[in-house]
């Protein structure tokens, strides 16, 4: 079973947690794409909407707890405006 | 550092949908407009409709954007279909989109709304204490008659 973890954080945040966290071996891939939201940040380049990055983890499912509080934690989840995180199975089990 | 807490969200929803460039803002303002909060857009480039399409592929655009919006289990169906009919989904070559269920969602919450969230919670468990104990009586049930 892998599972994606995804992470929508500040411009520049997505490389240097993927500069982190690439050597993990729990880790069976990371990717970071950059792009624009619109709720996540109060601070606006453009218009109504703030540049930011998203970061993708896949990773076995029975070590996604662990990723994702890590993520959490390099991501300062408890303070404002820092992002957001989110986990979902790739592939449902068989019934 | 151990003070520090992971408050997990769940019942969530991650709507995607790919649509065309320059399509993106009328899909994510139709979305707002239904309930949901904001979207995350990102650049792409995709193939395929548009090489099946002949010479009527020249007129989809190779680039596209991208959308994510992560919403609720309640109004997910409500923003999806906005967003479908927003991005035009049901005319050929204009894009597709999915919904995937989220096993959880952490995010900074502000300590009023987690005090606010669990506040029922205290009651509850305050009230059940504060209730006097209801005295445990037996009953006999009535044996069963064997049939004939």
């Amino acid at each position: 079973m892998i599972t994606e973890i995804g992470a929508f954080m500040h411009k520049g945040e997505g490389l240097r947690l993927m500069n982190e966290l690439h050597g993990d071996k729990k880790i069976l891939g990371i990717y970071v794409e950059a792009g624009r939201t619109e709720d996540l940040f109060a601070f606006r380049e453009f218009g109504s909407a703030s540049e930011n990055d998203i970061v993708t983890i896949l990773v076995e499912a029975r070590h996604a707890t662990k990723i994702f509080d890590l993520v959490c934690s390099k991501m300062g989840l408890d303070s404002p405006q820092s992002g957001m995180v989110f986990q979902m199975p790739l592939h449902t089990q068989p019934a | 550092m151990s003070d520090r807490q992971i408050t997990y969200l769940t019942d969530a929803l991650i709507i995607t949908c790919i649509v065309q460039a320059s399509h993106a803002d009328d899909v994510v303002k139709a979305a707002q407009n239904v309930g949901a909060q904001g979207a995350t857009v990102t650049y792409a480039r995709g193939t395929g409709v548009r090489e099946r399409m002949g010479l009527m592929g020249v007129t989809i655009d190779e680039q596209k954007e991208m959308v994510r919006i992560i919403v609720s289990q309640e109004q997910s169906d409500r923003v999806f279909e906005a967003m479908y009919l927003a991005g035009e989904l049901d005319k050929p070559g204009m894009g597709i989109m999915f919904m995937n269920k989220l096993d959880r969602i952490a995010t900074y919450i502000p300590d009023e709304v987690l005090a606010e969230a669990s506040a029922p919670k205290a009651k509850a468990k305050a009230k059940a204490k504060a209730a006097p104990k209801k005295r445990k009586t037996a009953t006999r049930r009535p044996a069963k008659k064997v049939g004939k």
